[in-house]
């Protein structure tokens, strides 16, 4: 898979000398073995952040120092029943606090037209007393 | 979603060093190469599911690798100050047949190699590390051919007046 160190290609035979030369000083260079450790170590790395990200939000600490909570990146299918969620919950808040309001109209407009009912009766009430008095009829 | 560890194992064993290599002849800083590979494999592993086969994979590497050892070459600011256009219009003569270069040279083009502008350098990395032809490498940048050819032109002319000047001084030591 990996290419030839050689450079013995069919192609390598059109190249001049300097381009040969060229070509050999360029080989590709052994990677070290610390650093062929950190490679290989990045596969574990990242299974481990796979493994995190799956197991719900967590904090992420920022070169600034902060920290932020970091949710997990939801897949297509979560994506899609996540929206559908937050969309029914809105409208059901929404028709519920639409409901709330309306009776809460309702219950004003009553205490309203209980409280002027109240006002008439207390001046018809009055005016019949007077009329009584001045009839010179004793009410107690 | 991303593939299994053991595959992923597999394909940073097979493709370390190119991918290594292309980091390190292109910035020329061996911590930062380490850095731009590590990068290369891990977004290798976040998007390996989309790579239908090893010459994909391959291909995609070492575009990734040019990529990523560009953008760090540029944050680091570490381009060479001499101008290719400079170099070719006021300094460079035509060079005469190829001479053989010493051994001891080789080790030198290396480091020459550092001096060449970015375009030129990928260019030369793509055609003589990884032994590419310019269509090849034309697809890997999304270049136009002739844009390529250019700056493998280009590239070869400059390296061979600075070998050629080194090789003097080297041979005077």
């Amino acid at each position: 898979m990996n290419k030839p160190t050689t450079h013995q290609t069919p192609d390598s035979t059109r190249l001049d000398p300097f381009e040969q030369q060229l070509a050999r000083a360029l080989r590709r260079v052994d990677v070290r073995a610390d650093t062929a450790r950190k490679f290989l170590a990045l596969a574990a790395e990242a299974e481990q952040t796979r493994a995190a990200q799956g197991s719900g939000p967590r904090l992420v600490k920022l070169s600034n120092g902060g920290r932020v909570l970091a949710f997990p990146r939801l897949g297509p299918h979560a994506r899609a029943w996540g929206t559908g969620a937050l969309a029914a919950g809105l409208l059901l808040s929404a028709t519920l606090g639409g409901v709330h309001l309306e009776h809460r109209q309702q219950q004003v407009r009553a205490e309203r037209e209980f409280q002027a009912a109240e006002r008439i009766e207390n001046r018809t009430l009055q005016q019949i007393r007077q009329q009584v008095e001045q009839a010179g009829i004793p009410l107690d | 979603m991303p593939f299994a560890v053991t595959e992923f194992r597999r394909l940073i064993e097979q493709h370390q060093r190119m991918v290594f290599s292309i980091a390190l002849r292109v910035t020329g800083e061996y911590g930062t190469a380490e850095e731009v590979a590590q990068d290369v494999f891990l977004e290798l592993h976040r998007g390996a599911h989309k790579l239908e086969s090893e010459d994909h994979i391959r291909f995609w590497l070492r575009r990734v690798a040019v990529h990523r050892a560009t953008d760090a070459l540029r944050r680091a600011a570490r381009q060479p100050a001499t101008d290719a256009e400079e170099w070719l219009e006021t300094d460079f003569a035509p060079p005469g047949p190829a001479a053989p270069v010493p051994p001891a040279v080789e080790a030198r083009l290396e480091d020459l190699l550092q001096s060449l502008p970015e375009p030129l350098r990928v260019a030369i990395v793509l055609r003589y590390q990884e032994d590419m032809l310019p269509d090849e490498i034309a697809a890997l940048l999304n270049q136009p051919v002739a844009t390529v050819k250019s700056h493998l032109q280009r590239g070869l002319q400059l390296l061979r007046r600075k070998a050629a000047t080194t090789l003097k001084e080297y041979v005077r030591e």
